[in-house]
């Protein structure tokens, strides 16, 4: 049981921005995730092939060209091959290029290291965002609709919470899964061991100063009486 | 005159860039603590876009389609924004100091900013004219600021202690957010 680091979370919500408006559905939340997590290491690989040799001034400029190649190749291939899916993505698919869990993944690991670690990186990042974004869209789905993946699941008798659909309903059920993870983090964080021995340490030393504040308060008054 | 009104009203409030199309999350969170920072961004994010949507338009529009490589244009986009934004840098230094040193840090941050780049797709996805498409540009970007100003506005009188632990920091803003889009998603019923 290991803390969700603040590092991760912050990473996954720069790199949510865009995702979010798509995540309706567990196909186009799940297709947007596979894209970016397929981009991730194939500009990961590249940047590191290539880290070298990129002048520190243009760093973002050449980052941003080999990424936006592969989105655009992967844009192509989705109009020939997947037409609705593409409308489906609308402008999130372009916007992957500015992703930050891309543009993360790329500034931390790949300019810095060589290319089989680079691409074990990158890929546990676009993993991990493809299991957040597909959660998300899950919930938006079973929520909003009622069905996973276009099957439906619950019951027709429940009636379905349409805002989930929309797009408040976005910010809410991602606030929701963060406050999950600070819960986690806090709870965690309070059952290891360490932190109890910590939490009792801590309560000592307050006791201490406490005593300690007390005699000199008694001090005083006694002076402040012998005065007088 | 009527549909540039009804396209204002649009762009700005009925498809809110951030609270509808989700676009610019992350720098609406990062400038929303205070008022002034709010300002300066929004500030920044109206040129910006204003100036890359219009260069953008003009290299889609005058040398992309002519020459049918239309599927260049998220690299076109992309290039042209961090291109503006050195610009835009370099003239403030030499010709508006005192601009320039307030506006540095947002300037910087915009470069790879979601606002910049969905406009300037989504203008040329709706094949929109040069004006058609500056014009858009302008007044989403209002529309951007206008609702980073808000939400600065609403942030600073979020009391910290009240919130229960979980939701401190992060996920009470996403609900305030999530509370300021429903309120703009009764807009959609004024056209």
């Amino acid at each position: 049981m290991s803390k969700i680091s603040e590092k991760s979370i912050m990473y996954m919500m720069l790199g949510l921005c865009p995702a979010l408006a798509i995540s309706t559905t567990v196909k186009a939340g799940l297709a947007i995730g596979l894209i970016t997590l397929i981009v991730i290491i194939l500009s990961n690989t590249v940047i590191s092939l290539l880290r070298n040799r990129i002048p520190e001034g243009i760093r973002t400029a050449v980052f941003v060209i080999i990424i936006a190649t592969f989105v655009s190749a992967i844009q192509i291939l989705l109009e020939c091959y997947q037409p609705e899916l593409k409308n489906e993505l609308g402008l999130a698919l372009p916007l992957v290029v500015v992703n930050g869990t891309v543009l993360g993944s790329v500034e931390k690991s790949a300019y810095k290291n060589k290319v089989i670690p680079a691409i074990r990186d990158g890929f546990v990042m676009g993993l991990a965002f493809l299991i957040v974004i597909t959660l998300i869209s899950s919930i938006r789905e079973l929520f909003g609709h009622g069905s996973l993946y276009g099957m439906s699941v619950l019951p027709s008798a429940i009636r379905p919470i349409g805002i989930t659909t929309l797009a408040p309903g976005a910010f809410f059920v991602l606030a929701i899964l963060l406050a999950l993870a600070n819960k986690w983090n806090s709870a965690v964080g309070k059952n290891t061991n360490a932190e109890k021995k910590l939490n009792v340490e801590k309560n000592r030393m307050n006791e201490k100063e406490e005593t300690k504040i007390e005699e000199i308060k008694i001090e005083n008054e006694r002076g402040a009486e012998a005065d007088e | 005159m009527n549909s540039i009104f009804l396209l204002a009203i649009g762009a700005a409030f009925v498809n809110n860039i951030v609270l509808t199309q989700f676009l610019g999350l992350s720098s609406f969170f990062d400038s929303s603590k205070r008022i002034r920072t709010a300002t300066g961004m929004g500030i920044s994010v109206v040129l910006i876009t204003t100036i890359a949507a219009f260069l953008s338009g003009l290299f889609y529009l005058f040398i992309l389609t002519p020459l049918h490589v239309t599927y260049l244009n998220t690299l076109i986009v992309v290039l042209v924004n961090i291109g503006t934004v050195k610009a835009v840098c370099l003239f403030f230094e030499k010709y508006l100091l005192a601009l320039y040193q307030k506006l540095e840090s947002y300037l910087s941050v915009i470069t790879v900013n979601c606002v910049v780049i969905g406009v300037a797709i989504s203008s040329a996805n709706q094949s929109y004219s040069l004006l058609h498409s500056t014009l858009y540009a302008f007044v989403a970007s209002i529309g951007f600021t206008f609702t980073i100003i808000i939400f600065a506005g609403i942030r600073k009188q979020i009391v910290e202690k009240e919130v229960p632990e979980s939701f401190r920091g992060m996920p009470i803003n996403l609900i305030t957010a999530g509370l300021m889009a429903i309120s703009f998603w009764g807009f959609s019923m004024l056209l």
